[in-house]
């Protein structure tokens, strides 16, 4: 028997895009959060050292203030980060536990919940949003984090109950029902760990989503984040010029391309866990 | 003393939707059931694929709830016992799937599918459950026991899988055992060895069974020493000893199945006089004929007869019922002359 870290990495190893996707996305977690201890923040406005290209002392340039692009990437990823795995966890915990009673009790609390996600999923989230924004003050990541995690769960909701639906009319189900295991066990250890690939890419896809909504908010002004963030960066790149400035184009670039990496390596990890929990996939 | 299983006038009905815009309509797939099983006896119950057969093993199994009738445990009905008889019930008749390939949760290793049944019924204690368990394995011939419990339901040929499904029923010590084609999925080389191993069973711990099959050769073979019941579209048609009918055939349709059944010498075979079927179309449930459900392939129909009126399962000898116009008329008295000589 190999220990289940072992078989983890010989899983996703068989993947080739996954598991690139699985190292880019250590190394932003390990350059959001842990180079910030060794590179300290500079925020400090230099005014002789507006817009400058990319070179040794910055290699990605400067922005309008004459700071360190490259210093302002390190340290602006966490935000990103935490807003995206909180609300995906939220998100995820809503719709599993909804999905799950939903799927599994039937009848009317079926109806009831179904019929929430409804309402929820018809809404549109961006308008939403930016109206709440500028009612509610998102001091902290948290509370947006929250916000976008309450208003995402209902397609995950919805996939999950379909699926419930599914695997507790399946014969190991039906087994279980018959040596009287209990709906916890019915639950917890027949139906859920045979979706549990679909309870993480849901939850993966949500992060995703968060980071479009989070940092879609934070460009067009409506969150008014002032700590040094991906999304705050493309905001002052936009509305600060950097785009007339030839020489610090890097400025919008540089987030961006972080943002979409940072997509690219969740989606390609998620992918490449199909293997992972899917025990039928295991060759050994 | 009240019989371990009985089903009373039992009819189960499925809503079913046949494409898209059309309407929900009912199928009855069981009609009038009437069946009665003793402590420890073994009952086959054959018929031809889509006829039931599963229908009625999982109303035995306390899954389906039937639309109509009484099913009964122990004199009980099932639908309105209380907790503490539901769970007795639970226990006592447990089910083994037709596909190995369904039946176990591919995410559970064997041990831990064996384990959850004996601790959650406290069967044995938290530190004694591993010896339990291969003790499980050992007795449905998995060897060596210690290996087999570590694998996953994907690493088991579907022998193997089956016999982890029999050793998961066997967990919680149970008096009845309903068999849905417990081997028309495996391979023909070890359906007997999986048969042989439920007969065993059998015999060292007295536990009844609902043989289903579509086979009467594995019907004979199986509960040669108990009853068949023969069902065709939804209805018992004929019962009795296995045995008898086997050897004398009455309803039509038992003696056309047994037609298909190859003797062991093909001289045998060949001289079998054996009447035809009409038809080879069997009716849909959302389409049954008029009269007897047999009579539009029936190689003894009777016009202005069979196309008529329903015939009933019928008691025609002290241990043989069958439904059949040939037997019996519709106040239940036996046509004696009809079976002259047979029985
Ligand atoms: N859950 C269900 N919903 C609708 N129809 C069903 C359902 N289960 C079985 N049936 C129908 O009932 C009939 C008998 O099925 P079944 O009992 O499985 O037959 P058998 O086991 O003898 O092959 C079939 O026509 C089948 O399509
Ligand atoms: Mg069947």
């Amino acid at each position: 028997m190999k220990s289940g870290i072992k078989l983890f990495f010989y899983h996703l190893r068989k993947n080739k895009v996954g598991f690139a996707g699985f190292i880019v996305l250590l190394a932003l977690i390990f350059m959001s959060y842990i180079l910030p201890y060794f590179v300290p923040l500079d925020m400090e406005t230099r005014v002789n050292e507006i817009f400058k290209p990319p070179s040794w002392k910055h290699p990605l340039g400067t922005d309008f203030q004459g700071r360190d692009i490259l210093n302002q990437i390190i340290h602006g990823g966490k935000d990103v980060m935490n807003v995206a795995f909180m609300a995906g966890l939220i998100s995820t915990a809503i719709a599993v536990s909804l999905g799950a009673v939903s799927g599994f009790v039937g009848g009317k609390v079926d109806m009831v919940l179904t019929s929430i996600a409804d309402i929820i999923l018809t809404i549109p989230h961006f308008p939403l949003l930016a109206v709440l924004a500028a009612f509610i003050d998102f001091k902290s990541s948290v509370g947006l984090a929250t916000l976008l995690g309450l208003l995402s769960w209902p397609g995950a909701m919805r996939s999950i109950r379909a699926q419930v639906l599914s695997l507790k009319e399946r014969d190991f189900v039906e087994a279980a029902r018959v040596l009287d295991l209990g709906t916890g066990h019915i639950v917890f250890k027949e139906i859920i760990p045979n979706m549990m690939n679909y309870i993480v890419m849901n939850m993966i896809f949500s992060m995703r989503s968060a980071v479009y909504s989070q940092v879609g908010l934070i460009i067009l002004g409506f969150v008014p984040f002032t700590s040094t963030n991906w999304g705050v960066m493309i905001h002052y790149a936009w509305s600060r010029g950097a785009i007339f400035f030839k020489g610090s184009l890097m400025y919008l670039l540089a987030p961006i391309a972080m943002i979409a990496l940072f997509q690219w390596s969740l989606v390609s990890f998620a992918r490449a866990l199909e293997g992972v929990f899917n025990p039928r996939l295991r060759g050994e | 003393m009240a019989p371990i299983i009985e089903l009373k006038h039992i009819g189960k009905s499925f809503m079913v939707k046949r494409g898209i815009f059309s309407e929900k309509k009912e199928i009855k797939v069981l009609d009038d059931v009437n069946l009665t099983i003793e402590e420890g006896e073994v009952l086959a119950l054959v018929g031809e694929s889509g006829c039931g057969k599963t229908t009625t093993a999982k109303i035995i199994a306390g899954i389906h709830k039937p639309t109509k009738g009484e099913f009964l445990y122990r004199g009980k009905n099932v639908w309105e016992m209380n907790k503490e008889e539901f769970e007795r019930y639970r226990r006592a008749v447990q089910l083994i799937h037709q596909d190995p390939y369904a039946s176990l949760n591919p995410t559970m290793r064997v041990f831990d599918t064996i384990k959850a049944p004996l601790l959650r019924h406290k069967i044995v204690e938290k530190r004694k459950v591993y010896d339990k368990v291969l003790e499980l394995l050992e007795m449905v011939d998995l060897n060596p026991p210690e290996e087999y419990a570590f694998k996953y339901p994907h690493q088991l040929s579907g022998g193997e899988r089956q016999r982890v499904t029999i050793a998961r029923a066997l967990t919680v010590g149970p008096e009845f055992i309903v068999a849905d084609e417990p081997v028309s999925m495996l391979d023909v080389s070890i359906r007997l060895s999986i048969i042989e191993l439920l007969k065993d069973l059998r015999e060292k711990m007295g536990v009844g069974f609902l043989f289903v099959t579509h086979d009467l050769a594995m019907a004979k073979y199986f509960a040669l020493e108990g009853k068949t019941a023969v069902m065709y579209l939804g209805k018992v048609v004929e019962y009795g000893n296995t045995r008898d009918v086997i050897d004398n055939p009455l309803h039509p349709y038992t003696q056309v199945l047994l037609k298909a059944i190859p003797e062991a010498d093909p001289e045998v075979t060949r001289k079998k006089e054996m009447p035809k079927l009409r038809s080879l179309d069997v009716p849909s449930f959302l389409n049954l004929p008029k009269g007897c459900r047999f009579h539009t392939r029936c190689p003894l129909y009777m016009e202005g007869f069979c196309n008529k009126k329903e015939p009933k399962l019928r008691q025609v000898s002290s241990t043989r019922k069958v439904s059949c116009w040939l037997y019996h008329d519709e106040e239940g008295n036996v046509k004696e002359e009809a079976f002259k000589g047979v029985l």
